[in-house]
């Protein structure tokens, strides 16, 4: 089948349904050739074709106009319940069957998306890696010798090799920010409680999130803005009123934040540090003005994610499972969660109070500052080198990413060039709670979409 | 000695602060009780009052007020009841610095239960404080000290600190006004932290008016303490509130709990009969998501906040802490992080559920006793943890919840203590409740003149 019968992003297909070039049955019989036939490793479990073309079949009571997502075929990350699914969060004696769908599935749903199926993924979502996961690893759309990047690592490939025109991840630590980087994809962490995480297994509670991986900043947005919303059912669910008017400073005015080269970390990749670097000038050309900022704060709150008391947090989730089942568990994972357990309650106080001074640092970063502009990731990792340094290179992967979501901000990550090697370079925008329209309008300036795969 | 008669003194008469400052001492002098730990000298608080401005300048001109010795002043060492642990701080607390440049008279620090864990007033090793108007009787703490002297008029107000009712447990018993403001309104910088992210300062005085005068001097963001807050308070006139407009919610006849204390009970009653006829609507609500909560806080990973704030101290000096305090603090050890993690998820929903009983009732206020009983020094010592956490029940669950409280006179028992009333509501309602509050004060002095004392 030819490149042009694969899946484009939202907004191209609906404009080939509102030309009437293609219809809703057509794209779903393309759809399920592709997924059918992929190879990937994308894709955990698949909906029966003739349940989704029944819900077709109801698209025709409604119109496209006011039904934003009409027809448009979608993935879930298979850790987000699907009423129609079992969801296994990457661990098969994990899995259940949920009575109902998640609150932000049930969104794209009733705005006309199709749910095609559930995507592979970094196991329990504990990893930026794409290789732990009984269901096969993910390797890199680009270039198979590396990796996809995770935990949402499926969501990205059936994004990437254009099966679903969008996909739904989730991001505690980076796992819907990375995935997307090295994929060629926009990856949109909202600001945390925008989109309901009631019915998604979660990573840490208190600080995962819902994201999308779509081809335009454009497309994510448009997601973000179907799904948000105040759910009840969600103790850390927030208001969203008013969230996407577009009532930010002109571009020209804004000041933007770079790291120091001293604080930009690319471990050794000079392609990476060269790339980084012409996005800088792209910031300079572009905005008011560009400040280089220390990384101290951010640094530390990473720091506190990873070697701190937020281990276990992982463990409220699947603790006792884990502690039932360890065989059951990717060693790594299990390694990983484990370590939760030897943190004492004081620890975790002692840990709050100094994010509580880091957030109040960020904070006052963020009043002079409208969004942070850093690379996704350092550099690249082949497959290989990921299985001989697990732990290593994932902390390094999160360099830029573990912070964002303890200091409560919002990012979206866009592709700005290609490594040598193939996969996407990207850089990740950050801005402050409830600034997400602001902070992918940022984005939507230094993305450049000529890396589609 | 409250401010509103003192200042018509100093406008009206040739009395002058230099007057106060010689009434202050000799009061203080002849006045045999362990309400002060520390007292400047008198000279240096008659020189502060030839730097004084006017009462047209400075809201607090000449006012006498005395602080809790958890909370630092550079003239005089902070000790937090442990005199192990005193230190000499080079600064005064964010809040006494307010204070005195709006006028106050700092005159010394009092007495508090040990690291403020403790609502009895017994538990200090600079002796027991008395109830003020019966000696066999607790003062309750562990604002002891600061309770006594406002209420003996040695001061004009005292600042005290509340987390678990410590504010207010002693104003009920001593007959006086106990304000605790939002948490986050007034700054915690220059305290010595008990729960850190639920400590407020607190306030004693003789009238709402008072105290909510006070707390104005004290309010606003402070960007050097990560737990103060910018919110926007209901703004509310004394004038203009109009009771008959408001809805108050009290707890149901299973959530009153009053441990077998009859004279506790009919104060209750009689208040809640004056409530009823100047209120507009008056709803009996299920207390079970406040009950719930107070059992969160001591009976989970929150007194490992307590030990996480002295840790290191706690560890070297076991023999110097007050053996109660000790054993209490020693719990926090026992708590791991996952049982945090798992106390905070349960904590977001009541909060939650606490904000659905509020609008489920269209409720403007809720108002509880202060405490469902008094106890004599003796009881105290014979069941000190026990009756600790009797005393707590109407307060404990008030800063987990995020409310305002102001505790308020409301009669005495048979044998002297003040029984007190608290008014709840949500954040933010600070001046509502102190509008309100000094409102039944007078509603309640109407309806039986022989209990305006």
């Amino acid at each position: 089948m030819s490149d042009n019968m694969r899946i484009p992003g939202i907004n191209t297909l609906r404009e080939q349904y509102l030309r009437g070039e293609i219809t809703p049955k057509e794209v779903i019989q393309r759809v399920y050739y592709h997924v059918t036939t992929d190879d990937s490793n994308a894709w955990i479990a698949i909906r029966d074709k003739t349940d989704v073309l029944a819900e077709v079949e109801e698209l025709d009571d409604r119109s496209i106009d006011t039904t934003p997502l009409y027809g448009i075929p979608f993935a879930l990350k298979d850790n987000i319940d699907d009423a129609g699914l079992p969801t296994s969060a990457g661990c098969p004696a994990y899995t259940y069957n949920p009575d109902s769908s998640a609150p932000v599935v049930e969104k794209l749903r009733e705005a006309g998306g199709l749910v095609i199926g559930k995507t592979n993924m970094d196991q329990f979502a504990t990893g930026l890696v794409g290789t732990r996961s009984p269901y096969g690893i993910c390797r890199n759309v680009f270039n198979p010798d590396f990796i996809s990047g995770g935990s949402s690592s499926g969501s990205a490939l059936a994004v990437a090799n254009r099966q679903v025109s969008f996909a739904l991840g989730t991001d505690t630590a980076g796992s819907g920010r990375v995935p997307a980087a090295l994929n060629g994809l926009v990856g949109l962490k909202p600001t945390r409680g925008l989109l309901s995480n009631t019915g998604v297994v979660p990573g840490c509670e208190s600080l995962s999130c819902v994201s999308v991986l779509a081809h335009t900043v454009d497309d994510a947005r448009l997601v973000e803005q179907i799904a948000a919303g105040y759910d009840a059912t969600d103790p850390y669910s927030r208001c969203t009123e008013g969230l996407f008017d577009d009532t930010f400073a002109p571009t020209e005015s804004m000041t933007i934040a770079v790291p120091t080269n001293e604080a930009r970390l690319f471990f050794g990749n000079r392609e990476a540090e060269q790339q980084f670097e012409t996005v800088v000038e792209a910031c300079e050309s572009t905005f008011g003005a560009v400040e280089k900022i220390g990384f101290s704060i951010f640094e530390e709150a990473s720091d506190l994610l990873y070697n701190g008391p937020w281990v276990a947090e992982r463990l409220t989730t699947v603790g006792e499972f884990i502690k039932s089942n360890p065989d059951d568990i990717d060693l790594t994972v299990r390694g990983i969660i484990r370590d939760g357990e030897m943190y004492s309650a004081s620890d975790a106080f002692e840990a709050f109070h100094r994010l509580e001074e880091l957030r109040t640092e960020a904070d006052a970063l963020f009043e002079r500052i409208d969004a942070l502009v850093v690379p996704t990731i350092g550099t690249i990792y082949t497959v290989e080198g990921e299985q001989l340094h697990p732990l290593e290179i994932n902390s390094e992967l999160g360099y830029y990413t573990n912070f964002v979501n303890l200091l409560d901000l919002c990012a979206v990550s866009v592709p700005t060039g290609r490594y040598d090697a193939g996969p996407t370079f990207s850089v990740s925008v950050i801005g402050p709670a409830f600034e997400d329209h602001q902070t992918t309008h940022v984005a939507e300036k230094l993305h450049t979409t000529k890396y589609h795969q | 000695m409250n401010i509103k008669t003192l200042h018509k003194k100093y406008r009206t008469t040739d009395y002058t602060p230099l007057d106060t400052v010689e009434a202050v001492y000799e009061r203080i002098q002849s006045d045999d009780t362990n309400a002060w730990i520390s007292l400047r000298s008198k000279d240096a608080v008659r020189k502060e009052c030839a730097q004084l401005q006017s009462p047209a300048e400075q809201p607090l001109y000449g006012i006498p007020f005395a602080i809790k010795d958890n909370i630092d002043t550079s003239v005089l060492p902070t000790t937090a009841g442990c005199p192990a642990y005193a230190y000499q701080p080079d600064e005064d607390a964010a809040v006494v610095e307010m204070l005195r440049a709006a006028g106050g008279l700092l005159i010394g620090k009092t007495n508090l239960d040990q690291f403020a864990s403790g609502l009895v007033g017994t538990r200090s090793p600079y002796g027991a404080c008395r109830n003020v108007y019966n000696d066999a009787y607790i003062s309750g703490g562990s604002s002891s000290g600061s309770a006594v002297a406002v209420a003996r008029n040695h001061v004009s107000f005292a600042l005290g600190t509340d987390t678990a009712g410590s504010g207010r447990v002693p104003a009920a018993l001593n007959g006086l006004v106990g304000f605790k403001p939002t948490r986050g309104r007034v700054s915690t910088a220059g305290v010595v932290p008990a729960c850190k992210t639920l400590d407020c300062v607190s306030v004693f005085a003789q009238s709402c008016q008072d105290a909510l005068g006070i707390v104005s001097v004290m309010s606003g963001d402070n960007p050097e303490d990560p737990y103060s807050r910018d919110f926007y308070p209901v703004e509310s006139d004394f004038d203009t509130v109009d009771l008959s407009s408001l809805t108050v919610g009290i707890p149901d006849a299973s959530g009153l709990e009053f441990f077998g204390d009859e004279s506790a009970e009919a104060l209750f009653d009689s208040a809640v009969e004056t409530i009823e006829s100047h209120f507009g609507g008056l709803n009996r609500v299920d207390f079970s998501v406040f009950t719930e909560t107070a059992e969160l806080l001591y009976g989970g990973p929150w007194v490992a906040e307590r030990l996480a704030a002295i840790e290191s101290f706690y560890e070297d000096n076991l023999s110097a802490l007050h053996p109660v305090v000790r054993e209490i603090i020693a719990r926090g050890e026992t708590y791991s992080a996952v049982e945090t993690f798992n106390a905070f998820y349960r904590l977001e929903s009541l909060k939650a559920d606490c904000e659905k009983l509020i609008s489920a009732h269209d409720l403007d206020l809720l108002i509880t006793p202060t405490t469902g009983t008094v106890y004599t020094i003796k009881e105290i010592h014979d069941q000190p943890i026990e009756r600790n956490s009797t005393l707590g029940y109407y307060t404990d669950y008030v800063n987990l919840l995020d409310l305002a409280a102001v505790s308020i006179p409301a009669g005495q028992f048979p044998e002297g203590p003040g029984f007190g009333l608290t008014l709840l509501g949500p954040a933010g309602t600070d001046q509502l409740l102190a509008t309100i509050g000094d409102k039944i004060r007078t509603a309640m002095t109407e309806a039986d003149p022989a209990a305006a004392d």
